[in-house]
C-alpha cells in the first residue's frame, strides 16, 4: 500500500501552492479595487435633463408603485394659475375637478396662494411616477416639476429595471451622497442664494 | 406688477396652444400674503452602515457554516442556518446585492476605471472565495439566499445521470462567460436581469421573471438546486476554489468501510464512487485520446475566437444605445413607420445621427471583441472538460466531489461510521457531564 | 385530521405513521391553498387590468366629449365618478395583491414544511445490495460524458449562429469598416456643369470657346431645340453626354435626362411614393411651382429636390437610388434654393419660417444613401438662395497682405447667404467657421466667391465684400467694402477677382471694382431679368426673361458686345460647356453651339 500513497503528498503539495496562488489573487485582486473605490455606496438616478417622460418609470420599477417620483421644485415654479403640469391640455375649467385634472391619481394638489397665483405640491404616497405632469410643466411651463428616484424607496437592485428600459439612457449610478439630480441652473442649494 | 404681466402673457400663449416654448415665468413674488415658498425634501438613502452590516453578517454566516459542517457535523444546524440567511439575505434584504451578482461589479470595476466599485460589493464578492479556498462550498450550503431557496424545496431528489451532469455543466461556464462579456462591454448585468429568485424575495416582478424562477423551484422539487448546479457563473469559481481546499467536507470522520450506504444521499450529485485503476489498454486508449484532446483543445479556442466576431451583432442588440441607433437608422430609411420612445428620446436630444450611428458601430466592434473572447472561453471550457474527463483517478473510498459538494451534511446522516462516532461522542459527554443525563 | 391526535400508548411506528398522515394532509391542503390563491391572484389581476384599462378609456373618451359640450354637468359628474371608480379599484387592488402575496407565502412555506418532513419521516436507510463490479463501467460513463460535453457545446453552438443568423443590422457592418466615399475630382467638375452657376455655383464657364451669336427663331446656331414635358423656373445641368432638368405641374414631381448631343428625352421619372412627402402641396407662387430648383450631380447620380422637401437621387440610367422628405418646408413663396456638393455631401440649404422658429438650416446628405451627415442650424428666417461651395486658398489674402501666410489655412468652405448674416460653414462637419451681418430683407440671390473673399448683394441690404478667413463674428473686422447701388433681388452676382458685377431684376448690371467696391460703370438694359449673369471667357452674358441674351466686355469700362435671341422667354440660367450652351426657355431646351 505505501507505494499506492505515494503520490497523495505529492499531489496535496501541489494543491497548497496553487491555493497560495489562488489566494494571493484574490486578496490582491480585492486590495487593488479596494484601493481604487472611493464611494462607499453608489445609488441609481435619473438625469432630468435627459428624461422624456415616455412613462416606463412608473411601468418598470420593481417596486410598485414605482421608486420614481415627481419632484417639484418650488422655486422654480411661475405659480400659475393655469398650470399646464396640472390640468389637461383644454381644460374645462380651472378648477381643482377630476375632469380638469391631467394626473391620472391626483396626486398634484392644488392650493391658491395669491391673487393670480396657485401653489402646486406633490402628494407622494399617491404618485406613481408616470411624468404626465412633468411633460405638461416642461412643454409650456418652467420645467419645476421633474421626476427623481426617491432613495427611501429605492431598493438600489444591483441592475435597474427602470435603467435597462429607459429609451433616453438617463438614469445612471451616482455617488450616494449626492444622490439627486437636478434640472439644468437649479438645485436646492443654488434655491436658497436666489 | 410686471411679473403678473408676465404671466398673464405666458397664460394667453400656454391658452392658445402655442407650440413655442414659452420663456420661463419668473417665480413671484408673494407681496399681498408674504407666502414663503416651501422647500422640497429629498430623502436620503439609508446610510453605508447598513452594507457594512450585512459584510459583517456574511462574514458571521460563513465562520458559522463553517463550523456547522465541518466541526459540528450537524445537518439540522446547516439547514437552520440557511432558513435564517434566506429569511436575512433573501426576504429582509431582498437579495441585492449577492456574491453572485457582484461578480459583475468586479468585472465592471476592473473593465472601466471610472467605475469605482463599492467596498461592500468587493467585500461580498471576495469573502465567500477566501473561505472556499480554505473549507470548501459551506457559503453554497447555508448562506447564499438563491441556494437556500432552492434547498428549501428538495423534497424528493433523483439522480441526474453523471454523464448528464457534467453537460450540463458546460451551461454554467457559458453563464459566467456571458455575463462577464456583458459587464465589461456593455454594461448589462445579465445575471442579475435574469435572476430567477429576487422576484419571490421581493414578492414581486415581471411574469417572465416569475415563471422562469417558479419552473426553477417546481423542477428543485425533484433535482436538487438546478440554479446553482447548472447556471450559476459563482458556482464555477467556488467549484474551482473549491478543489483548492484544505479542509471540507469528508463523509466519514474516519476510514470508509464502502458499505455503499451514501452512494444516493447526495441530491446534488456529488458523491463519488470508487474507482478502480485502469488496466493496461485502457491506460494506453486513454493516453492517445488525451494526446489528441490536447490538440484540440487550442484548435476549439481559434475556431471559437474567429467565429466568435459575428456574435458582435446579436449581442449588441442588447445595450439600449445600439437599438436606438437601428431603430433610428430604420426610420430614417422608411422601413419602419412612425417612432418608438427611444427614437423619440435621440430626436429630443438633437445629437447628430451619424455621431450615434458611429457610437453604435463602436459599441458593436467591442461586442465583437467581446464575442470572440466569448467563443475562445467556450472552445476552452470543452475542450478544459473534455480533457478533465479522460483524465482518470484511482479512488478507494466514498468520498464527496472536491469541486461539487456544497457541504450541505446531508450525507453525514447516511454514514455508519459517523454514527458510531456521534454515539461514542455521546457516551462520552454524558460520561463527563452525568447531570445533563438527569 | 383525527387520527393525528397522539395516543401516548401506541407504538413508535403507529406514531409515526399517524404524523405521516398529518403531514401529507397539511401538504396537500396548504398545496391546494396554495395553488388557488395563485391562480385567483392572477385571475384577479388580469381582470381588473383589463377593467381598469376600459374604465381609463371611457374616462379619455368623457374627457373628449367634454370638449365638445363644455357645459354639460351630467358628463362632468360622470368622469368624476369614474376617476373615484378607477383609483378605488387601483387601492383596492393593491392592497388585495398585497396580503395576497404574504398569504401565499405562508401558504407555500407551510406545504413545504409539511412535505419536507413527511419525507423525512418516510425516509429510510437504503439497503444497497452487493456490489457486482462492472468491467469497463468508468470509462463507458467517461466516454458518454465527453459525448454529452460535445453535444451541449454543439446545442450552444448552434444557438449561437441562430442568433447571428436572426439577428440583422442595418447599421453596416463595423469590421470592414466604411467604404472609402467616392467623389469626382476638381478637374472632372470643372470640365462640366455639375449644379446651379456650374462648378463652384460661380457662373463661370470653364470654356471661353461658346458662341456669342445664335437666333433661335430662325434655328441659327442652333445645335437642338427639345420640348421639356413640364415647365418649371429650374436651369439645366450637364455631365458628360448627360443634361438634367426637373419640372412639376400640380401633379407631377419629374426629374429628366437629355442626350447633350443629340437632344433626346432619355428617361424621365416621378419623384412620387416618398415616405413623409406631404399630401397636400405646400403653397408656392406662380410660376415658380414647385420646382425652381436646379438639380447637382456627382457623375454617378443626380439628385433633385422639390418645394415638398422631396429629395430625390437617380443614377444615369434613371433607376432611383434612394429618396426621403426632410419635412414639409414653411416657405412663404416655395422652397427654392437649389443643391449644391461637396465631395460625396449633398448640401441643402433648407431655411425656412421666422428666425424665431429656428428651423432654418443646412443639411448635408451622404450621395449614395441619402442619410444625414450632419445638420447646422442657422439663425435666419425662410430664404431662396443657393449656398456655394469654395475652395478656400487665402493665399491671395497673404499675398494682398490681409493675413500672415503661415495663418493662411485652406479649407473647403460653404458659404450661405442668410437674413441678415452672410455665414461660412466648414464644408466637412458643418460647423460655422463666421459669419458677418451684411444681408436683409427677402434673400434670393446667392453668394458668390473669388480670391478669398465671398460677394454677396441684395436689395434692402448692401453689395458687400466678406473675407472669408475670419472666425466668429467678423462683421466689424473682414468686411472689406460694402456698397448700395444697382443691388439686385433675384439674380446672383458675378465676381472674377477684380470685377463684380450685379444685375438688378430691371435689367440694370452695375460693375464694381472687386478691392474697393467702387462702382466703375452701369448699364441698363431695360428689360426684365431673371436669369443670372454669366462669365464666358472676357464677357459678361446678360439673358433677358424675353430670351435676349446680351453680352459686354467683363473689363472696367463698359463695352457692349452685342446681342443674341432665343425666339423664347428664359427665367432660367444658362450652362456652358465645351462649345456649347445648353438654356432652358419657357417650353423647350435648347443647344447653341455649331455644327
Amino acid at each position: 500500500m505505501p507505494e499506492d500513497r505515494k503520490p497523495i503528498p505529492r499531489r496535496e503539495f501541489l494543491r497548497v501552492g496553487v491555493r497560495g496562488v489562488a489566494l494571493a489573487a484574490v486578496v490582491g485582486g480585492t486590495g487593488y479595487l479596494a484601493t481604487r473605490s472611493r464611494e462607499a455606496r453608489y445609488v441609481w438616478q435619473l438625469d432630468p435633463s435627459k428624461c422624456t417622460q415616455c412613462g416606463k418609470c412608473a411601468t418598470n420599477c420593481v417596486l410598485k408603485p414605482s421608486a420614481v417620483k415627481c419632484v417639484h421644485a418650488f422655486a422654480m415654479c411661475g405659480y400659475c394659475e393655469l398650470c399646464t403640469g396640472y390640468f389637461e391640455p383644454e381644460p374645462n375649467a380651472l378648477t381643482t375637478a377630476a375632469e380638469n385634472q391631467l394626473c391620472p391619481v391626483a396626486a398634484l394638489k392644488r392650493t391658491f396662494v395669491e391673487d393670480p397665483y396657485f401653489e402646486y405640491e406633490v402628494d407622494e404616497p399617491l404618485c406613481i411616477g408616470c411624468g404626465k405632469c412633468v411633460e405638461g410643466c416642461r412643454s409650456f411651463g418652467n420645467g419645476s416639476l421633474f421626476l427623481q428616484v426617491r432613495h427611501d424607496r429605492c431598493l438600489n437592485c444591483n441592475e435597474c429595471a427602470i435603467a435597462a428600459a429607459c429609451p433616453a439612457n438617463a438614469f445612471s449610478r451616482v455617488p450616494a451622497t449626492q444622490g439627486y439630480l437636478y434640472r439644468p441652473g437649479y438645485s436646492p442649494a443654488t434655491r436658497k442664494e436666489g | 406688477m410686471r411679473a403678473r404681466s408676465f404671466i398673464l402673457v405666458a397664460l394667453l400663449i400656454a391658452a392658445c396652444g402655442a407650440a413655442l416654448a414659452a420663456e420661463p415665468v419668473p417665480p413671484p413674488e408673494f407681496t399681498d400674503t408674504q407666502h414663503q415658498v416651501p422647500g422640497e425634501q429629498y430623502p436620503q438613502p439609508s446610510a453605508a452602515a447598513i452594507q457594512y452590516l450585512d459584510v459583517a453578517v456574511l462574514f458571521v454566516a460563513l465562520c458559522l457554516a463553517t463550523f456547522l459542517a465541518l466541526r459540528l457535523r450537524s445537518r439540522n444546524a446547516v439547514f437552520a442556518l440557511m432558513v435564517a440567511c434566506l429569511v436575512y439575505f433573501g426576504f429582509w434584504r431582498k437579495g441585492c446585492v449577492c456574491p453572485i451578482g457582484a461578480i459583475q461589479n468586479v468585472t465592471l470595476a476592473l473593465a472601466d476605471p471610472h467605475y469605482a466599485i463599492p467596498l461592500a460589493v468587493l467585500a461580498f464578492f471576495a469573502l465567500p472565495l477566501v473561505f472556499t479556498l480554505f473549507f470548501g462550498r459551506s457559503f453554497c450550503a447555508a448562506v447564499c439566499p438563491l441556494g437556500a431557496i432552492q434547498d428549501a424545496v428538495v423534497i424528493r431528489p433523483v439522480g441526474v445521470p453523471r454523464w448528464l451532469e457534467g453537460g450540463l455543466r458546460v451551461l454554467a461556464y457559458a453563464y459566467l462567460g456571458g455575463a462577464v462579456i456583458f459587464a465589461a462591454t456593455a454594461p448589462v448585468f445579465l445575471i442579475c436581469r435574469y435572476d430567477p429568485f429576487v422576484g419571490f424575495f421581493r414578492l414581486s416582478g415581471s411574469l417572465g421573471m416569475l415563471l422562469f424562477g417558479g419552473g426553477l423551484l417546481v423542477v428543485g422539487l425533484v433535482i436538487g438546486r438546478p440554479y446553482c448546479r447548472f447556471l450559476c457563473p459563482y458556482g464555477v469559481l467556488l467549484g474551482w476554489l473549491s478543489r483548492l481546499s484544505g479542509r471540507r467536507v469528508t463523509i466519514t470522520p474516519d476510514q470508509c468501510v464502502r458499505c455503499r450506504l451514501c452512494e444516493d444521499a447526495c441530491p446534488f450529485g456529488a458523491i463519488r464512487k470508487p474507482v478502480e485503476p485502469p488496466t493496461p489498454a485502457e491506460r494506453a486508449a486513454g493516453r492517445r485520446r488525451l494526446a489528441w484532446l490536447l490538440g484540440l483543445l487550442p484548435l476549439l479556442v481559434v475556431v471559437g475566437f474567429v467565429a466568435g466576431g459575428a456574435l458582435g451583432t446579436p449581442f449588441a442588440k442588447l445595450h439600449p444605445e445600439v437599438v436606438q441607433a437601428e431603430r433610428v437608422r430604420a426610420e430614417e430609411l422608411g422601413e419602419v413607420v412612425g417612432t418608438t420612445d427611444a427614437s423619440d428620446a435621440f430626436y429630443e436630444s438633437g445629437q447628430p445621427v451619424d455621431e450615434r450611428y458611429a457610437e453604435a458601430r463602436r459599441l458593436r466592434s467591442r461586442f465583437a471583441l467581446g464575442g470572440r473572447l466569448f467563443g475562445a472561453w467556450m472552445g476552452l471550457v470543452v475542450g478544459g472538460m473534455l480533457i478533465h474527463l479522460t483524465l482518470r483517478r484511482r479512488r478507494d473510498d466514498y468520498e464527496a466531489d472536491r469541486g461539487a459538494c456544497i457541504a450541505c451534511g446531508r450525507c453525514y446522516d447516511y454514514c455508519p461510521v459517523e454514527l458510531t462516532r456521534r454515539k461514542k461522542q455521546a457516551e462520552v459527554s454524558s460520561a463527563k457531564n452525568p447531570s445533563a443525563k438527569q | 385530521m383525527s387520527q393525528t391526535t397522539a395516543n401516548p400508548a401506541v407504538d413508535p411506528s403507529e406514531r409515526k405513521r399517524s404524523w405521516l398522515q398529518a403531514a401529507w394532509a397539511t401538504a396537500v391542503v396548504a398545496g391546494v391553498f396554495s395553488v388557488v390563491l395563485a391562480a385567483a391572484m392572477v385571475v384577479d389581476a388580469l381582470r381588473s387590468q383589463a377593467e381598469d384599462m376600459r374604465t381609463a378609456d371611457r374616462l379619455a373618451e368623457l374627457k373628449v366629449a367634454l370638449r365638445d359640450r363644455p357645459m354639460d354637468e351630467g358628463l362632468k359628474a360622470r368622469i368624476r365618478a369614474l376617476d373615484v371608480e378607477l383609483r378605488r379599484s387601483f387601492f383596492r387592488r393593491s392592497q388585495a395583491t398585497d396580503t395576497g402575496r404574504w398569504l401565499l407565502l405562508a401558504g407555500v412555506a407551510v406545504f413545504l414544511i409539511s412535505l419536507k418532513s413527511a419525507m423525512a419521516l418516510r425516509r429510510k436507510l437504503p439497503m444497497p445490495k452487493a456490489e457486482t463490479p462492472v468491467p469497463g463501467l468508468v470509462g463507458r460513463l467517461a466516454r458518454t460524458s465527453r459525448w454529452a460535453v460535445a453535444a451541449v457545446g454543439v446545442v450552444l453552438a448552434l444557438a449561437a449562429a441562430a442568433l447571428v443568423v436572426t439577428a440583422s443590422s442595418i447599421l453596416g457592418r463595423p469590421e470592414r469598416g466604411e467604404k472609402a466615399a467616392t467623389y469626382p475630382s476638381d478637374e472632372e467638375l470643372a470640365k462640366n456643369w455639375p449644379r446651379f452657376r456650374g462648378p463652384g455655383g460661380l457662373g463661370i464657364s470653364a470654356y471661353a470657346n461658346v458662341p456669342t451669336s445664335w437666333n433661335g427663331k430662325t434655328g441659327d446656331g442652333i445645335l437642338w431645340k427639345t420640348a421639356v414635358p413640364l415647365g418649371a423656373p429650374s436651369s439645366p445641368i450637364a455631365w458628360g453626354d448627360r443634361i438634367f432638368l426637373t419640372g412639376s405641374s400640380k401633379k407631377l414631381l419629374e426629374v429628366y435626362c437629355f442626350d447633350a448631343a443629340t437632344g433626346q428625352l432619355l428617361w424621365q421619372q416621378a419623384a412620387s411614393g416618398i415616405p413623409g412627402s406631404p399630401a397636400e402641396r405646400p403653397r408656392t407662387m406662380e410660376g415658380v411651382e414647385w420646382a425652381p430648383s436646379t438639380p447637382a450631380t456627382d457623375g454617378a447620380r443626380v439628385y433633385a429636390i422639390f418645394s415638398t422637401g422631396d429629395v430625390i437621387a437617380h443614377d444615369f440610367s434613371g433607376t432611383r437610388v434612394w429618396a426621403r422628405n426632410l419635412g414639409t418646408p414653411e416657405n412663404s413663396y416655395g422652397h427654392a434654393s437649389s443643391l449644391a456638393m461637396w465631395r460625396n455631401l449633398l448640401i441643402i440649404q433648407y431655411d425656412q419660417a421666422t428666425a424665431d422658429d429656428k428651423k432654418s438650416k443646412l443639411i448635408a446628405l451622404d450621395a449614395a444613401t441619402g442619410r444625414t451627415v450632419w445638420e447646422t442650424k442657422r439663425d435666419t428666417p425662410q430664404t431662396w438662395a443657393t449656398p456655394i461651395v469654395a475652395k478656400v486658398s487665402h493665399l491671395q489674402l497673404a499675398h494682398s497682405g490681409h493675413v500672415r501666410i503661415e495663418d493662411a489655412t485652406p479649407g473647403d468652405q460653404i458659404i450661405a447667404c442668410g437674413d441678415p448674416f452672410l455665414c461660412g460653414y466648414d464644408a466637412a462637419s458643418g460647423k460655422e467657421l463666421w459669419r458677418a451681418e451684411c444681408l436683409g430683407g427677402e434673400i434670393a440671390p446667392s453668394p458668390v466667391y473669388a480670391n478669398g473673399v465671398a460677394y454677396t448683394a441684395n436689395a434692402g441690404s448692401y453689395a458687400t465684400a466678406v473675407r472669408t478667413d475670419g472666425s466668429g463674428d467678423v462683421t466689424k473686422t473682414h468686411v472689406l467694402w460694402k456698397a448700395e447701388d444697382g443691388l439686385p433681388d433675384i439674380c446672383s452676382p458675378l465676381a472674377n477677382g477684380e470685377l463684380v458685377w450685379a444685375l438688378t431684376a430691371g435689367g440694370l448690371l452695375t460693375c464694381y471694382d472687386a478691392k474697393t467696391g467702387k462702382r466703375l460703370w452701369e448699364k441698363d438694359f431695360e428689360v426684365n431679368c431673371s436669369s443670372s449673369p454669366s462669365l464666358v471667357g472676357d464677357k459678361v452674358l446678360v439673358t433677358s426673361e424675353k430670351g435676349v441674351t446680351f453680352f459686354v466686355a467683363a473689363s472696367r469700362e463698359l463695352k457692349e458686345l452685342g446681342k443674341a435671341e432665343l425666339g423664347e422667354g428664359c427665367r432660367t440660367s444658362p450652362a456652358f460647356l465645351d462649345g456649347r450652351i445648353v438654356i432652358r426657355g419657357e417650353k423647350h431646351l435648347f443647344c447653341i453651339g455649331k455644327k
